[in-house]
């Protein structure tokens, strides 16, 4: 029998500048962001969670726009209202140090736990404990669990805004935590955030990344179905966890290589099989296919305005074929070859990749003609 | 490269048609419509695949294919073609086996265009094959000179020449960025312009976040201030209160009590005056008798003494001063008698009886006898007055009886046995008499004209204040004792802060209303963070490609250079020698310059431009130029020759001539000619007829009429 439901979620990044999109497109993903702070609260309510955990990383910044702080301190608010017990930790992005946001969402009723060192809150009523550590900016190597004493008595849900050593993602040395520590923490649930993809860690403890509820990028963290995670503490109290998706769009991120292409309609072809009308596109084009193919995707992204909600078609990993003859005495294979020298001459990788681009450019302008 | 064997299935006009050329010259004959094109474009299909827009279907039906075979090196080669299907075979061949087979369109590609020396259809086409056409005006292109012609034909493209794919990356650099044309500025100028304004905007919300910072921790600063602020001094002011109150209490209970102990002294001295009083009255309650009388009587008694002391001193002048004691002792002669009678008798008795001492009645009746005799003698004296002043003395002595039956009426009435006592209970009582007065009057001094009851109701109403202000100090003042410097130390705090406090909250309220203004203007960072990365980002794009079509222009610019310092002196050579045998000697040099200007030295005149030639003049330089050119860009390699019906502006001489060409690069080249000219097919005729086993005939069969 369950003493206790919560909803666990972290890293909304809220206030995101979304410099990689289109500006009115960027707006259009932090309203996602907003409506996402929305829908969690409604499944929170909807799901009869007592609990609410927040595990870090609820802005992108330390100082958030006013719009999403006025959503969030809304929905938070409601959340409260409405019952439910709202934890939250500052995350590596809104640190508390500095921060003004903290004020207002303590001000709706949440608790922050904004001391670096571990503090316990005792929900009596449910029997729970949930404890909760702020990230420390000025210590970020130290151990997540550094400091934590499992608390006697009733089950635990320990909030931490952590890197676990095993799991592949970036700034893993943000207060790095092992198998065997999570394990000696012997909390109830350990509700995790900093990376960005949902991900349970296998082991005693129940653990999870609840990931973004909405995709920040096109990196693969980011890419795919975004999750909350709803949790039951049972009596005995073990946890028991369920992945909810959460995300109202889709980044999608994928790389075509272009090499054996005959002619651009199967470039066209391969692209439109990835296009989700949901979806913002990151596609990356490589390969060598022939010139003419190169020189007829320069506005390939205008095709497929219609089949997906944006498209970024990414033509740097594509290079024309310059397979010249080795006695292509002509102009443009003189052209090919003093340009394949001059790539080959330069060790700066920068000047290398303008080059080679230059070499494109040269022969579609040979091609096209 | 050798040509052997073109082979056509399905193609155009041939359901099944091959040719087997020789090394030498080849001539393919045939009226119009035999089907002369179909095979140079079969050729060009076999070589280089399906040209862009080609059509090649049978006329009768079926997948047309075409299949070439060449030798090259030594090694003879074979490529086959399914063009409806779109795939290609290339192998090396052995008999009638094919290896190291190939079906990669772009490996065909590289291994023929190797073979054949040319890297590409397009430089086949423009040198050493010709397309049934006007030499003049080669496919596809649109130049304005002959010396352009020659730059496309060394550029290896099939449209433009490097120049105008020079001029092409120049065009697309400059709609990057510049601004040419003010009104329509570039992507690049735009997002420059765009950014100068997002940089001041995201300056000015920086500022504006700044300024809300500045503003919240000025409240907080000020909230924390005011509440910390209000707290003291609500403290401070309990403090100052709490004095004022002991101090007014402390005030209060002097006053009160110094009233209350005047009030209840003279209370108790009403109280003690007035039991005082109740005492004399309580005396002079015995005294009834002498209300109103006492002075009546006191006058009375001493107006008897005076008469008495008259009287006596009249008894006295009539020689009885002591009538009056006489008279006393008269009365107590029978008194005196009876008492020594008496004695006489208990002496007599005790004598006989013999209860005392003999001796002691002896002496007892002695002094009994003495003191008969001294009466005797006393009373004996009187006697001896006049009778005369007797009868005064007894008028006297009536007086003084009627005195005293007067007095004694008197004495009876105060109840006093004597005159004395009475005028002491008289002056007794008009002492307590004054005194009730003296009390009386103290009495009123003391009520004031007040009444007792409301005296007392006073007294009653301070002690009870006064009980209540001790009681308040008590309580609520128990080892209360602030100093005084203490107090005007709250005194001087409380005006402090009465000061700063709504100074403050004047302060905050300004805050928290420029608060107000500064969030309902601030713009959300986030939007003009994101349009700044991305329009940097979008800029450096643009700039990268900007850069990189430089690098591309000068590129182009420098291999156009070196091209044209290395090949055209010898492009000049090669040419001078064709069109010299071409036009028979006419012509005697052709020079290319290096700006691409293409003139030839006649008889009459040197350096005729190219535009100023005849057209079949023309057809003829470009004829010597693009064999160059083949010469120039195959390295030497043996290139076939494949002419369409080339010399239609030929006039005879030139024609001999440029057949003559034609035998003597045969020799080392393999030449295909088609042609539907008799004139031709006789002269390849005369060749065979002559032993000239280097020449082969393939005459089409005419179309049906």
């Amino acid at each position: 029998m369950a003493i206790a439901r919560f909803l666990h979620t972290a890293d909304l990044h809220l206030s995101r500048p979304f410099g990689f999109l289109p500006p009115q497109l960027a707006e259009e993903r932090r309203r996602d962001q907003r409506i996402a702070v929305t829908r969690i609260a409604e499944l929170a309510i909807e799901k009869n969670a007592d609990i609410v955990l927040i595990a870090g990383d609820l802005f992108d910044n330390a100082d958030p726009d006013p719009t999403d702080l006025e959503v969030v301190t809304k929905e938070l608010r409601r959340l409260v209202e409405s019952g439910k017990r709202v934890y939250a930790i500052p995350g590596n992005h809104d640190p508390n140090a500095g921060a003004t946001c903290w004020k207002s969402i303590a001000a709706c009723g949440v608790h922050v736990f904004l001391d670096t060192e571990w503090q316990t809150e005792e929900l009596a009523d449910l029997g729970i404990r949930v404890c909760g550590a702020a990230f420390h900016k000025g210590r970020s190597e130290r151990r997540a669990f550094d400091g934590f004493t499992l608390p006697d008595g009733a089950p635990c849900l320990l909030m931490a805004h952590a890197s676990y050593e095993l799991y592949e993602g970036q700034m893993e040395k943000y207060h790095p935590f092992s198998a065997a520590e999570l394990e000696a923490t012997g909390a109830s649930y350990v509700a995790l955030g900093h990376y960005h993809r949902y991900n349970q860690l296998a082991g005693s403890v129940t653990a999870c990344y609840a990931g973004t509820p909405e995709g920040i990028s096109f990196d693969s963290p980011e890419t795919g179905d975004r999750f909350v995670v709803l949790g039951e503490v049972g009596d005995d109290g073990v946890v028991s966890i369920e992945q909810v998706k959460v995300n109202r769009r889709v980044m999608k991120s994928a790389e075509i290589d272009c090499t054996s292409f005959e002619s651009q309609t199967s470039v066209f072809d391969a692209v439109r099989l990835l296009c989700e009308p949901n979806a913002l596109m990151d596609v990356r084009l490589i390969g060598s296919p022939n010139a003419e193919i190169v020189g007829a995707l320069d506005d390939i992204a205008d095709r497929f305005k219609e089949s997906c909600l944006y498209m970024n078609m990414d033509l740097t990993g594509l290079s024309a074929q310059t397979e010249i003859p080795v006695d292509d005495r002509t102009i443009r294979g003189r052209f090919c070859k003093y340009m394949l020298s001059q790539i080959d001459e330069t060790d700066d990788p920068e000047k290398k990749r303008l080059l080679r681009r230059a070499l494109d450019l040269g022969i579609t302008a040979f091609t096209e003609g | 490269m050798e040509i052997t064997e073109l082979t056509l299935s399905n193609f155009r006009r041939f359901a099944s048609q091959r040719f087997d050329f020789i090394p030498g010259l080849n001539l393919v004959w045939g009226p119009n419509e035999s089907g002369k094109s179909t095979v140079y474009e079969s050729l060009c299909c076999a070589l280089f695949g399906r040209e862009r827009g080609g059509s090649y279907e049978s006329w009768a039906g079926g997948s047309p294919s075409v299949g070439l075979a060449y030798t090259s090196d030594g090694q003879a080669y074979r490529v086959v073609r399914q063009l409806t299907a779109g795939t290609s075979r290339f192998g090396v061949t052995n008999g009638d086996d094919l290896s190291d087979i190939t079906t990669s369109k772009d490996e065909i590609a590289e291994r023929i265009t190797a073979h054949l020396g040319l890297s590409s259809r397009s430089v086949f086409e423009n040198t050493v094959s010709v397309r049934q056409t006007n030499l003049s005006a080669p496919a596809g292109a649109e130049l304005e000179s002959v010396g352009a012609e020659i730059q496309r034909v060394l550029t290896g493209t099939a449209h433009l020449s490097a120049d105008q794919a020079r001029k092409d990356l120049e065009g697309k650099r400059d709609a990057i960025k510049g601004r040419a044309r003010p009104t329509k500025p570039r992507e690049y100028d735009r997002i420059s312009d765009r950014l100068t304004k997002l940089a001041s905007e995201v300056a000015d919300a920086r500022a504006s976040r700044d300024q809300l910072r500045n503003l919240e921790e000025e409240e907080s600063t000020l909230q924390a201030r005011v509440d910390q602020d209000s707290a003291r001094l609500t403290v401070v002011e309990g403090l100052l209160e709490k004095y004022k109150r002991w101090a007014e209490l402390k005030q209060k209970n002097d006053q009160l009590n110094a009233q209350h102990e005047a009030s209840f002294s003279t209370l108790r001295e009403i109280r003690q005056t007035e039991e005082d009083l109740a005492l004399v009255q309580k005396e002079l309650e015995e005294h009834t008798d002498l209300v109103g009388k006492d002075e009546e009587i006191q006058e009375h008694l001493a107006k008897i003494a005076w008469r008495r002391e008259e009287l006596q001193s009249q008894l006295a002048d009539v020689g009885f001063p002591d009538k009056v004691e006489h008279a006393a002792i008269g009365k107590g002669k029978w008194f005196a008698n009876a008492v020594a009678l008496v004695m006489l008798i208990i002496i007599a008795v005790a004598g006989g009886k013999g209860w005392v001492n003999p001796i002691l009645l002896g002496a007892i009746a002695v002094v009994v006898l003495v003191a008969l005799v001294w009466r005797f003698w006393r009373f004996g004296a009187r006697n001896s007055g006049g009778r005369k002043m007797a009868d005064l003395a007894d008028s006297f002595y009536e007086d003084l009886v009627e005195l005293d039956k007067e007095e004694q009426s008197i004495l009876s009435y105060v109840k006093c046995p004597d005159a004395g006592r009475a005028v002491a209970k008289i002056k007794n009582y008009q002492t307590l008499a004054g005194r009730a007065r003296e009390f009386e009057a103290s009495l009123k001094g003391l009520l004031a004209g007040r009444k007792r009851e409301d005296m007392e109701a006073q007294e009653a109403e301070l002690a009870r204040e006064l009980s209540g202000i001790r009681r308040e100090l008590d309580d609520d003042f128990r080892d209360y004792s602030p100093t005084t410097e203490e107090s005007e130390s709250w005194r001087s705090e409380v005006a402090a802060l009465q000061n700063s406090v709504p100074s403050a909250e004047n302060r905050l309220s300004q805050v928290l209303g420029s608060l107000s203004s500064e969030r309902s203007h601030a713009k959300d960072m986030a939007a003009l963070e994101g349009e700044l990365e991305f329009l940097h980002r979008r800029r450096a794009e643009l700039e990268f490609t900007y850069k990189a079509y430089e690098e591309a222009i000068s590129a182009v610019a420098t291999v156009t250079d070196a091209v044209s310092r290395e090949y055209l002196p010898e492009l000049s050579e090669r040419a001078t020698n064709y069109l010299k045998q071409l036009t028979s000697g006419r012509y005697s040099a052709v020079t290319v310059n290096p700006g691409w200007d293409v003139s030839a030295d006649c008889r009459e005149k040197t350096a005729v431009r190219s535009a100023l030639l005849s057209q079949g003049t023309l057809d003829q330089l470009y004829l010597a130029l693009r064999l160059g050119c083949g010469e120039l860009l195959s390295a030497g390699k043996r290139l076939p020759v494949v002419l369409d019906d080339p010399f239609p502006a030929f006039d005879r001489v030139r024609l001999d001539n440029a057949l003559e060409l034609l035998k003597q690069a045969a020799r080392s080249n393999q030449v295909i000619l088609m042609t539907h000219d008799p004139h031709i097919l006789d002269w390849a005729k005369s060749l065979q007829a002559a032993g000239q086993d280097r020449c082969a005939i393939h005459e089409l069969a005419s179309p049906q009429l």
